[in-house]
């Protein structure tokens, strides 16, 4: 073969300037980001408190669901609040808020990010169906989803768990249902867009099956919002979750859960003297999803340049 | 005194990856009157210096100095700039539907342009917008006034900018690209009214192009622009004839034209210097085939030479090597051999428009089409004649409601039949934006290597094997195997999509426009490229260009499509010498160049 004598200096010359991978790209714009460096760090401390919460039972000599009450309760049978014995307080029946407050962050983040990862799966392979394959497809797709949106989700989730009873699995599966809908819309907008794309046709012309472009060409330039809309639906999921608890349908006493947590404390008006079971739990729900939402909106700056100029 | 005299001017952006010197020192004047044309491929840094002059780049840096009427505008405070734009300045930009407002009407459009700067009453504007419609050739200017921009063609659209540009009689019009996204009759109508308005109202333009060739038929003067650096100055027809930069005569010889088909295109070698660490020498030097350690080590200055002209070069008017001679083509077209492709009567609509005013649009009218082994044919044909639509029914992408086509004397059936997967191995198509026809999230290796892993069960190492050998035929560098498209320039990213499309060792090849994205310096390798792998591998080609010389340059016959039908269809040579019909003699005067 010959041919390639034709410019070799077209094809070998290298540029000087090494462009950067738009993974690199978007680190260092997310390492300049303060906000979003607080908002990782903080999601990080949260990652080992939750995974160091035997280790604070063990410490503490607390474990969860044991009930100190010769300690953890006055004589009149107040709990105790945030010192030596108990750092951060101890609830109505005498147990550690701190260790149950790690027990919860467990909960809160497993519920968060599988209910997440659950949802965006289904969101995508919708999205992607409907907006790849268009016409009576999408239509169907696209009323479903408007259907799962009009459902108003208290109502259902308190049928369903007087039904079934409640449980974890349950509550994910609550989440999860009622939370893919708003991926879908994005991805099938997305698909629709891209399936117009020059390099579709191309690999439609090399005779690529649907299978084949939706997953080898189209998928991976969906990487940014999928990034973006998990990222932001694991707070919403986390609040679902509390939400659900702080009804009595998510996790079943005495396993902790941030909303349990709270729904105890306001059950028998303790909060009026015991602050401190309001407080921890709450601002610890209110700085996750903070953090969660300050870096998804961090991510979607790095990702997407478009946002990124508007933002400066 | 000078209109416009640009001192100096340097204009550079801090970026992430450092600073870009988009301008570099570059010095010239205008005189009142003159017409006056900057050239340069993309990236040369044409658009940005005007746009710097006028404040409209956000975030450059400027030094230098740029005099208008005697006031230098680098430094004026952005209220008083924008006052000057507009009223003193005005711009024509190349996209007019992206310039006009979609929700006015254009007479309210220019009636704005007028009030926004002028204290006259609403009647008066509107008269005066009405007036300098008609002489831009709008008909009916009076009715059409009351129309939107939607409803206007892409000519007309550009025909009511420049009415917007000359309503307040201003001193100096810079145009930026303003025919490059029209049809080549379009375009030329548009230059002619340019310079026909430039003429008669006695104002100064200033017009910037990728073309040599456009700016040469209009303007007096002509700056020659590469890498952010002046290369030439002078007298326009000066320049185009005899070029005393040898950037400027490679620039030349890499075009293809409709006269001179006996000798190859002589494409320039390499790409564009990094912008973020420009050379200390001359910014050509390390594509020119002049060049010594001087040209490398110190920048040559913009020089007086010949007849007044000004080049930047150590070695100016010096004579380049003839091109070489058109190798013959072996095979060509046999007596009685059965032709490779064959559609008959091939009919398509779409249906336009929602209900209640769906419509049927008629973009093939029955196209009857032969291609024979080994032969080039060339299509061409003004945007929305349906010559994309013709080449994807044959490549299997669309079908056709009448009519079919036979690869091989077999029937292409429908997608994803076993015929229709046949096919394509015998058929296979190269897109026209090399940026969107790879995808962007994958790797090069992966994307060449996609055909393999559709149609045959080659993996591992034998399938990178054969990937490395495609790379290696296209010019590519196998070890960029791993690169991403964004990490290619435009022509390289080309070579890509040839490299996949040759796979599968197709005998047909489809290409649909595959260089007008390019820089004319790159343009000239790929269709050398394209040659030489047609010779190489005995493949047959249809070839899409709006670009009249290009086919002349690459075909052996031409087909002339208009508004869905096969309207002249000649040897190239015949139809370029002879052409039958009144279309085709519009276009080819259209692009008869000097």
């Amino acid at each position: 073969m010959s041919a390639h004598t034709l410019t070799p200096a077209a094809a070998t010359a290298a540029p000087e300037v090494k462009q950067r991978s738009s993974l690199r790209m978007t680190v260092d714009y997310l390492l300049k980001d303060r906000a979003s460096l607080i908002a990782a760090s903080f999601l990080v401390l949260l990652v080992l408190f939750a995974l160091a919460a035997p280790l604070l039972a063990g410490i503490t000599g607390h474990p969860a669901n044991d009930q100190f009450r010769e300690t953890g309760l006055t004589p009149a049978g107040v709990p105790v609040g945030p010192g030596t014995e108990f750092w951060l307080g101890a609830d109505q029946l005498g147990r550690d808020v701190l260790v149950r407050l790690a027990y919860g962050a467990r909960v809160s983040l497993i519920v968060g990010v599988v209910a997440s990862l659950a949802a965006a799966s289904i969101g995508i392979m919708v999205g992607m169906v409907a907006g790849y394959f268009g016409g009576k497809v999408d239509t169907v797709l696209s009323r479903c989803i408007d259907l799962v949106m009009s459902v108003p989700f208290l109502l259902a989730a308190l049928a369903l768990v007087s039904v079934l009873g409640a449980s974890l699995p349950l509550s994910v599966g609550v989440i999860v249902f009622f939370s893919w809908t708003s991926l879908a819309r994005v991805i099938r907008g997305q698909v629709i867009a891209l399936r117009q794309r020059e390099f579709v046709e191309a690999a439609r012309s090399l005779g690529a099956g649907h299978w084949g472009i939706i997953f080898r060409d189209i998928l991976p330039n969906l990487a940014a919002p999928i990034i973006i809309y998990a990222t932001l639906m694991i707070p919403s999921s986390i609040v679902f979750e509390a939400t659900l608890s702080f009804l009595g349908m998510g996790i079943v006493p005495p396993d902790a859960s941030w909303g349990g947590m709270l729904a105890e404390a306001s059950g028998n008006s303790i909060y009026l003297t015991a602050w401190w079971l309001v407080l921890f739990p709450g601002l610890a729900l209110l700085f996750t999803t903070l953090a969660f939402n300050v870096l998804g909106d961090g991510l979607r700056d790095a990702l997407d340049p478009r946002t990124r100029r508007k933002a400066k | 005194m000078a209109l416009l005299e640009v001192k100096n001017l340097s204009v550079s952006f801090p970026t992430a990856d450092g600073t870009l010197h988009v301008v570099r020192d570059v010095s010239f004047s205008v005189e009142a009157g003159d017409f006056f044309g900057i050239v340069g491929e993309s990236g040369s840094g044409k658009s940005v210096l005007v746009q710097a002059i006028l404040g409209l780049v956000p975030g450059a840096k400027l030094s230098g100095q740029a005099l208008f009427n005697g006031r230098d505008l680098i430094g004026l405070p952005a209220e008083e700039l924008r006052r000057i734009r507009g009223a003193k300045i005005s711009m024509i930009f190349q996209d007019p539907l992206s310039s006009l407002h979609p929700q006015y009407t254009v007479g309210q459009q220019l009636v704005e342009a007028i009030t926004t700067h002028q204290k006259v009453p609403k009647s008066e504007a509107r008269s005066r917008a009405i007036s300098m419609m008609r002489k831009v050739g709008i008909k009916d200017a009076e009715r059409r006034a009351d129309s939107y921009p939607h409803q206007f063609s892409g000519g007309m659209r550009q025909r009511i900018m420049i009415a917007m540009a000359l309503l307040l009689q201003p001193e100096l019009i810079i145009a930026d690209e303003p025919t490059t996204a029209l049809d080549s009759t379009v375009q030329a109508q548009i230059l002619d009214l340019l310079s026909s308005m430039q003429r008669e109202l006695n104002t100064t333009v200033i017009m910037i192009s990728h073309d040599l060739s456009v700016v040469s038929r209009v303007a007096s003067q002509m700056m020659v622009l590469y890498a952010g650096t002046c290369m030439e100055l002078g007298a326009a027809d000066e320049v185009f004839t005899s070029p005393s930069h040898p950037y400027t005569a490679r620039l030349l010889a890499a075009t293809p034209s409709v006269h001179n088909t006996e000798h190859r295109l002589r494409p320039i070698d390499g790409s564009l210097p990094s912008l973020l660490a420009p050379p200390t020498g001359c910014a050509f030097a390390p594509r020119c085939e002049l060049a010594d350690e001087r040209c490398r080590g110190t920048l040559p200055p913009l020089e007086e030479h010949r007849s007044g002209r000004l080049a930047a070069c150590f070695h100016p008017d010096t004579e380049l090597a003839a091109p070489e001679p058109v190798i013959a083509r072996s095979a060509g077209q046999q007596e009685g051999a059965p032709p490779i492709i064959s559609a008959q009567g091939i009919k398509l609509s779409f249906s336009a428009g929602s209900w209640p005013h769906k419509r049927q649009v008629n973009v093939l009218k029955g196209v009857d089409l032969q291609l024979f082994e080994g032969e080039t044919l060339g299509l061409v044909g003004e945007s929305g004649c349906g010559k994309s639509t013709l080449v994807r029914v044959i490549a299997g992408l669309l079908q056709p409601q009448e009519g079919s086509v036979l690869v091989e004397g077999q029937e292409l059936g429908a997608p994803n039949t076993e015929s229709w997967k046949q096919a394509r191995h015998l058929v296979q198509m190269v897109f026209q934006d090399p940026f969107g026809s790879l995808n962007p999230k994958r790797r090069v290796g992966s994307i060449i290597a996609d055909p393999f892993m559709i149609h045959t069960d080659l993996r591992g190492e034998q399938l990178k094997s054969r990937v490395r050998e495609l790379m290696d035929l296209v010019g590519l560098n196998p070890e960029h195997y791993n690169r991403f498209p964004s990490e290619f320039s435009g022509g390289q990213r080309q070579r890509i999509g040839i490299a996949r499309a040759l796979a599968l060792k197709p005998k047909v090849v489809l290409f649909d426009e595959p260089v007008s994205a390019l820089d004319v310096s790159v343009q000239a390798q790929i269709l050398n490229l394209i040659s030489d792998l047609q010779r190489e591998l005995g493949l047959s080609y249809i070839f899409i260009s709006h670009d009249l010389s290009v086919v002349r340059h690459i075909s052996d016959r031409v087909a002339v499509m208009d508004r869905g039908q096969i309207i002249e269809l000649a040897g190239a040579q015949q139809l370029y010498e002879n052409p039958q019909t009144d279309f085709t003699k519009t276009l080819l005067a259209a692009s008869a160049r000097s």
